[in-house]
């Protein structure tokens, strides 16, 4: 009697747990008007990433090769650079003497001739006071 | 005094001349590569508008999906 009381119990609890189970597992529906527009547009996007995906990486290699390029163009120019360096060198470099040997004596000459107006004016005033004096 | 001739010795002269063929033949080549790169850069450009245009076509495409899918009639 109580085996079967309890077998009757447990009977109705795997009924609630199925009930339970269908709520849980309760299914909605879309309808969808054009379904095939649906897939044909998410086809249509998967197709258009894997391209995006290629010309990415055709991107990268265009990028490496101009980086490749860049680099080649920096050495160039420094091997430029130091060819024209040793051009000047070849060259004789005549203006520079030219150029370097009044500057001293401008320099040297400036205060001479300062010293030379300071002198005379000291001169021509003490000649005046003389004359005043007289 | 600057317009003055200078003269350079005949060995010291074809030094410079070799010197400036070599210039010359390394500019030629710099040509060439800042050529090269400008023809990478506009494959770069054309490259990327391409994506742009691909990215574009994709988020109409999502935009109608989404349409679909979460504004039923």
């Amino acid at each position: 009697m109580i085996s079967l009381l309890i077998a009757e119990h447990g009977d109705l609890q795997i009924g609630r747990n199925k009930m339970a189970k269908e709520n849980q597992k309760e299914v909605f529906y879309v309808g969808l008007n054009d379904p095939r527009g649906v897939r044909k547009n998410v086809l249509e996007s998967t197709r258009d990433l894997i391209q995006t995906i290629k010309s990415q990486d055709n991107l990268k290699q265009i990028r490496t090769q101009k980086f490749m390029l860049i680099e080649e163009l920096k050495n160039q120019m420094v091997q430029v650079d130091n060819l024209m360096n040793r051009l000047k060198r070849a060259l004789p470099s005549s203006r520079d003497k030219e150029q370097s040997i009044p500057m001293p004596k401008k320099k040297i000459n400036a205060p001479r001739k300062i010293k030379d107006i300071d002198k005379l004016e000291a001169e021509l005033a003490d000649i005046e006071a003389k004359l005043s004096g007289m | 005094m600057e317009d003055a001739p200078i003269y350079v010795r005949i060995e010291e002269y074809r030094d410079v001349l070799d010197i400036i063929n070599m210039i010359k033949s390394k500019m030629t080549e710099a040509k060439e590569n800042l050529q090269k790169i400008r023809e990478l850069q506009s494959e770069e450009d054309s490259e990327i508008t391409r994506c742009d245009e691909s990215l574009d076509l994709i988020e109409k495409k999502m935009d109608f999906i989404d349409r679909s899918l979460f504004e039923p009639q």
